[in-house]
C-alpha cells in the first residue's frame, strides 16, 4: 500500500487521526510519519546500518541478543523495531547500546532543563514585535542582553 | 466577551500556544506494555495525586474514563484540543482529566503514563508554562516522574527525551498558502528542529490555512530556550504573513473574495465544516485588515473550535445526519456572527 500523504512511499506506519467528526486510520510512509513526528526515530539509523544490522542485535559473544529488560520484558531488537522503549528501566538495562542511537538522536547534548523537585524556569514575557533591525548598543561587542 | 483562554497577542495569525510535558513513572512498564488492570492501577495513582492534595483544585479538573466514553464524546476531545487521535483509539484504562476552562488537561495511559497539556491564546506561552508546570510539581510530588540527569524525563519515544516537552503555535497563514511558500517554510525549519505542518495532517487537506509550528528539540536545550528558540521563529513567521497578506490584498479580486466570505457566513442555510473553514479564513484574513468588522478573533477562533462536527452533533444532543449538522452550523454561525459587516456595506 502506498502512503496516503505522499502518495510515492510504501507506507509503513499506521497513525490515527480525526476527519469529518471521525476517528481515521492514515498509513504513512517512513518519510512523512517522521515528519509529522509519530515515525519510528530510529528508522534512518536502522536503515544506515544495512547489513551490519544483524551484529547489532549480537552480544559479545556472537550469539542472538536475548537479553530482556526484567521491567517489561522487551528486548533491544524490539526498541529499535518499534521505535519505542518499554519502560524507564529499559534505558538504563540498555544503556550501553541506547547511547549512540540517542546520540546519532539528540547529538552530544546532556539534558539541561528542569530536574524534579525545580520549578520550570519561567517564560520571560515577549513584548510586543518589533519589526525593526536590532540596534547594536555600544560596548557590548557580541554580548548578549537579557534585559 | 470572555476567552476561553488566557488572551495573548498577535490574533491576526497566532491563534494559541500550546505546551505538552511527557512524563513517566518508574520501575512500571510504559502503558502500551500494561494490561488493562495495570493501567487502571496508574489511572488511579494519577487521580489520587490530582485530587488528594487539593493543590490543584483551583483548575476545577473533571476527570473522564475513557471505557466505554462513545466516539463521537471521544472525538470532540480531540476536535477541542485536548486529547489525541491515538489517545481515544483504544480507549481502555485510559483517563482524562480536563481543567474547567479547557485550557488544560492531563492524558493518563496514553504513549507516556502521563501527559500535561496547556494553551493560551494569541503569541503567549507563558501562561500555558505556569500552569503545566504547576500541574506537573504537583503530580511529581506524589508520583515522582523517572528521569536521569543525563538524559532528562524518560520517554518512551527516545526523540523526546530531556524536557520531555513539545512547545507549539498555531498559526493562521492563509496569505503564505495563496503564495506557495509554506512547502519552503516547511523544509528550512525541519533543518533546525521544528516543523511547520497542517493542522489536518496527515487527513487530506480540510481547508482554513491553519498550521502548527513546532519545536521538536527537546535535549540540550532548557525550557526557557525552546520557548524563546520558538518564539523567535515564530514571529519571523508572523512578519512573512503580513507582507505576504499586505501583497495578497493589493489584488482587488481577494478583496472583493473576502467580503463575499463576510456576507457567505452571515447569510448561509447550510454549511459543511469545509465551506465554513474556507469562509471563516477569509473573514480572519478581513478582520486584520480592517475590511471586515462586527466580530473579533476571539468569536471567530470559538466558533472554528465549536462547530467541528463531533463537537456540533454533541451540543446539538446526538448523531444528527451530515444534512442536519450542515444546517445546524451555519444556523450557530449566523447567530454568533449577525453583526458582521464588511466596508462598504449597510
Amino acid at each position: 500500500m502506498l502512503c496516503q500523504r505522499c502518495k510515492k512511499n510504501p507506507a509503513s506506519t499506521y497513525v490515527r487521526t480525526v476527519a469529518d467528526g471521525k476517528l481515521t486510520e492514515y498509513a504513512l510512509c517512513a518519510e512523512c510519519a517522521q515528519q509529522l513526528g509519530c515515525g519510528n526515530p530510529f528508522a534512518g539509523l536502522w536503515y544506515g546500518f544495512g547489513e551490519i544490522s544483524h551484529e547489532f542485535f549480537k552480544n559479545k559473544n556472537g550469539a542472538a541478543d536475548t537479553l530482556r529488560c526484567k521491567c517489561c520484558g522487551m528486548s533491544f531488537n524490539d526498541i529499535v523495531r518499534s521505535g519505542r522503549v518499554g519502560c524507564a528501566e529499559c534505558y538504563h538495562i540498555f544503556q550501553q547500546k541506547l547511547t549512540p542511537v540517542i546520540r546519532q538522536l539528540h547529538g552530544s547534548a546532556v539534558h539541561s532543563g528542569k530536574a524534579p523537585g525545580a520549578d520550570l524556569p519561567q517564560v520571560r514575557a515577549v513584548e510586543r514585535l518589533d519589526m525593526r533591525p536590532p540596534v547594536r548598543k555600544p560596548g557590548k561587542p557580541g554580548g548578549r542582553s537579557d534585559g | 466577551m470572555a476567552s476561553r483562554f488566557p488572551v495573548g497577542r498577535d490574533r491576526d495569525v497566532v491563534l494559541c500556544g500550546r505546551v505538552c510535558l511527557l512524563r513517566n513513572l518508574g520501575g512500571t512498564p510504559f502503558p502500551a506494555r500494561m494490561d488493562a488492570e495495570e493501567r487502571r492501577d496508574v489511572l488511579k495513582e494519577v487521580h489520587a495525586a490530582v485530587f488528594d492534595r487539593n493543590l490543584l483544585q483551583g483548575e476545577g479538573f473533571r476527570f473522564f474514563v475513557l471505557d466505554g466514553l462513545d466516539e463521537t464524546k471521544a472525538v470532540s476531545l480531540v476536535e477541542r484540543g485536548l486529547a489525541d487521535a491515538n489517545f481515544i483509539a483504544e480507549r481502555e484504562g485510559r483517563g482524562l482529566f480536563v481543567s474547567r476552562d479547557e485550557s488544560c488537561s492531563i492524558l493518563v495511559n496514553g504513549e507516556d503514563h502521563v501527559a500535561i497539556r496547556a494553551a493560551s491564546c494569541g503569541f503567549s506561552l507563558s501562561e500555558a508554562f505556569e500552569k503545566a508546570d504547576l500541574v506537573e510539581t504537583v503530580l511529581d510530588k506524589s508520583l515522582h516522574f523517572a528521569f536521569d540527569p543525563q538524559l532528562g524525563y524518560l520517554t518512551r519515544n527516545p526523540a523526546h527525551l530531556g524536557t520531555g516537552m513539545i512547545v507549539s503555535f498555531l498559526l493562521h497563514l492563509p496569505a503564505l498558502a495563496d503564495s506557495g511558500a509554506v512547502a519552503r517554510l516547511s523544509a528550512n525549519l525541519m533543518r533546525i528542529g521544528m516543523s511547520l505542518q497542517n493542522l489536518w495532517e496527515p487527513a487530506p487537506e480540510t481547508g482554513g490555512e491553519l498550521y502548527f509550528l513546532v519545536n521538536r528539540m527537546t535535549m540540550g536545550l532548557s525550557e526557557r530556550d525552546a520557548v524563546e528558540n520558538l518564539g523567535g521563529i515564530a514571529q519571523q513567521v508572523v512578519s512573512q504573513e503580513r507582507a505576504a497578506r499586505k501583497e495578497y490584498l493589493s489584488d482587488p479580486a481577494s478583496v472583493r473574495a473576502v467580503k463575499d466570505a463576510a456576507r457567505g457566513l452571515r447569510t448561509a442555510e447550510r454549511l459543511t465544516y469545509e465551506e465554513f473553514l474556507g469562509l471563516v479564513s477569509l473573514v480572519r484574513l478581513g478582520i486584520a485588515a480592517r475590511l471586515i468588522s462586527g466580530a473579533g478573533f476571539d468569536a471567530v477562533d470559538r466558533l472554528i473550535l465549536q462547530v467541528r462536527p463531533a463537537t456540533l452533533s454533541m451540543r446539538c444532543g446526538g448523531d444528527p445526519s451530515p444534512e442536519k449538522n450542515a444546517a445546524a452550523r451555519a444556523s450557530a454561525v449566523r447567530e454568533r456572527l449577525a453583526s458582521l459587516t464588511a466596508e462598504g456595506e449597510g
